[in-house]
């Protein structure tokens, strides 16, 4: 899909606690809106030297919101934004989610901890658009288990936590692998920490299915010129904010 | 004419101000979303080879806070055939005024790579020897030892009617050796100066950061280094075009460089945070221009020398 990123000043509107450690931000952006597409993802001034790229968690009324877990100075200095602060976002950037032509076939989200902040926009379009959603998140704790409710709007959603603390206590493969054995033929979208990616796609090659995995390296720019934020595909560094972040299970190598 | 236009050496630029290699992809193609690549004094390449190059593992780049990022790309690009073909036709299209960075990791790659677009004048504004790469073994070599530096240099020159650079490594005890075996090979126009060799070290897993361990060190805090260099090197050869680059990021710092002797500036790892703060900074010299009624910007090059050390900055 081809679009226009923009660079901009944009002012924070609204700055939500979603729970311990975890914030929703809004800025009033209409011109990255324009042309965003689902799974997309913008660099956004923190408060560092570089800008840190960040997952478009909603968009609303000419606001983006993006929902992230406060862990170093960059996340801090969002949660810390007052309202009618204006920082610099440059996006819509990157390779998002494609919906399946096939408006019969299921849409299976796989989230990882925070890596769920993508997907309330993927999961409210494809329901929009028709298709049937299923969520399956696992995070560390109850605790973590955000925008679960919002999820749910969309689709059925099943999650499972590393210390038991809400539904079973496991990992997220192990729901995925009841879903694959119920029914393969559905479109796979992935988003999480690394480690949780790679067991993700050994379970989808497995199966034989190819998923659409959102991968995250270390990027310098975000948007193609400095080569840092790469990974093998192919057999070749391709960069995840250009090719990516979303690309297909089966080019890559676990 | 505009004010901005000025001959570096025998380069003629729209304004004085480029993209750095490797911090605008292979050919800046990614930077015409935010303007036009016309606008720009001009664009020099990722640094190609004779073959394409699988670049260094990830990490890449750390961050420095407050000071820059160290990185460690080691010089993925695709070859210089793919760029002639896949690439080169995108910038003819866009008008944009092209230098070409070459690198290589024997002296025959750098001949070969050369050879492959010498004839080429009217697409190349310059050819760019990147001598000093960091990120690779021995990617530093040509740009330590005045002799390798001449032969290479030398080579080129004998091949091409191109006007030639050579963009030196600061990671040397003083430039101006290096410089002066350049400049004694015929090199055209001097670009000073590439990352600085540094170090991160990861506390909790009690690593480097990098992968190779070293990588190169840009951003703000490198630009007293290479402001000194330029200096440096202008005082004393005042006759050679020098490409002023290192932690540029305004206008301001655009300035001080050309003060010191630059006759054009890069703007590097600025782009990574800002994709258009080139653009901003050729606006800010049009209006620095108007402010002090200036009719040319290169009046202003190597000034800095003119003017007597204060004696409140004398030590």
């Amino acid at each position: 899909m081809s679009f226009k990123s923009v660079f901009i000043k944009a002012e924070l509107t609204q700055n939500i606690e979603l729970g311990k450690d975890y914030y929703v931000s809004w800025f009033n952006a209409p011109e990255i809106i324009k042309t965003i597409s689902p799974g997309q993802f913008v660099m956004m001034e923190s408060g560092q030297y570089l800008l840190r790229p960040f997952s478009v968690y909603e968009i609303k009324n000419n606001n983006i919101g993006f929902l992230y877990r406060v862990i170093g100075g960059g996340t801090s200095f969002l949660s810390k934004l007052k309202i009618g602060d204006k920082v610099s976002i440059h996006g819509p950037l990157g390779k998002g989610f494609s919906l399946p032509e096939n408006k019969q076939k299921p849409i299976l989200i796989i989230a990882g901890g925070i890596g769920i902040a993508t997907f309330p926009l993927v999961a409210r379009i494809a329901h929009e658009k028709g298709y049937k959603v299923k969520t399956l998140f696992g995070a560390r704790s109850v605790n973590d288990l955000v925008c679960a409710e919002e999820l749910k709007k969309y689709g059925e959603l099943e999650s499972i936590t590393d210390d038991g603390s809400s539904g079973k206590k496991g990992f997220v493969t192990e729901l995925l692998t009841n879903e694959l054995k119920k029914n393969k033929d559905q479109e796979i979208f992935v988003c999480g920490p690394t480690p949780m990616l790679k067991s993700v796609i050994k379970v989808c090659n497995e199966f034989g299915v190819i998923a659409q995995v959102s991968f995250e390296e270390f990027m310098a720019c975000g948007y193609g010129v400095c080569m840092s934020c790469v990974i093998m595909a192919n057999g070749k560094y391709v960069r995840t904010c250009k090719e990516g972040p979303v690309m297909k299970s089966d080019v890559v190598a676990v | 004419m505009s004010l901005l236009a000025t001959n570096v050496g025998n380069v003629k630029l729209k304004n004085p101000v480029l993209l750095a290699s490797g911090t605008c992809g292979v050919a800046a193609r990614e930077f015409s979303s935010y303007f036009n690549l016309s606008e720009l004094g001009g664009i020099v390449t990722k640094s190609l080879g004779i073959r394409p190059w699988v670049g260094n593992p990830t990490p890449r780049v750390v961050e420095i806070p407050n000071c820059g990022i160290l990185n460690s790309i080691g010089l993925q690009n695709p070859g210089i055939e793919y760029f002639a073909k896949n690439e080169l036709p995108f910038l003819t299209e866009q008008n944009a005024t092209v230098v070409l960075n070459v690198v290589g990791e024997t002296l025959d790659e750098y001949i070969q790579a050369v050879d492959y677009i010498k004839n080429r004048i009217s697409e190349f504004s310059a050819i760019e020897l990147n001598l000093s790469c960091p990120n690779v073994d021995g990617g530093l070599d040509f740009s330590q030892d005045p002799k390798k530096a001449f032969t290479v240099v030398s080579e080129i020159k004998k091949i091409t009617k191109i006007p030639l650079w050579a963009k030196l490594s600061p990671n040397i005890t003083d430039i101006t050796v290096i410089g002066k075996a350049c400049i004694d090979a015929g090199v055209d126009g001097l670009s000073l100066i590439n990352t600085i060799l540094g170090l991160a070290i990861n506390r909790w897993t009690k690593k480097p950061v990098l992968p190779r361990g070293v990588g190169g060190y840009s951003g703000p805090a490198i630009k007293p280094i290479a402001l000194r260099m330029v200096w440096q090197t202008y005082k004393q050869f005042p006759k050679i075009p020098i490409i002023g680059i290192g932690g540029i990021h305004t206008t301001d710092d655009a300035i001080e460089f050309l003060l010191c002797g630059a006759s054009c500036i890069q703007v590097g790892t600025a782009n990574f945070a800002n994709p258009k703060a080139s653009i901003e900074i050729i606006n800010g010299l049009k209006d620095y221009l108007e402010k002090n009624k200036l009719s040319s910007i290169s009046e202003i090059v190597g000034q800095a020398h003119q003017n007597k050390t204060p004696v409140s900055a004398r030590h």
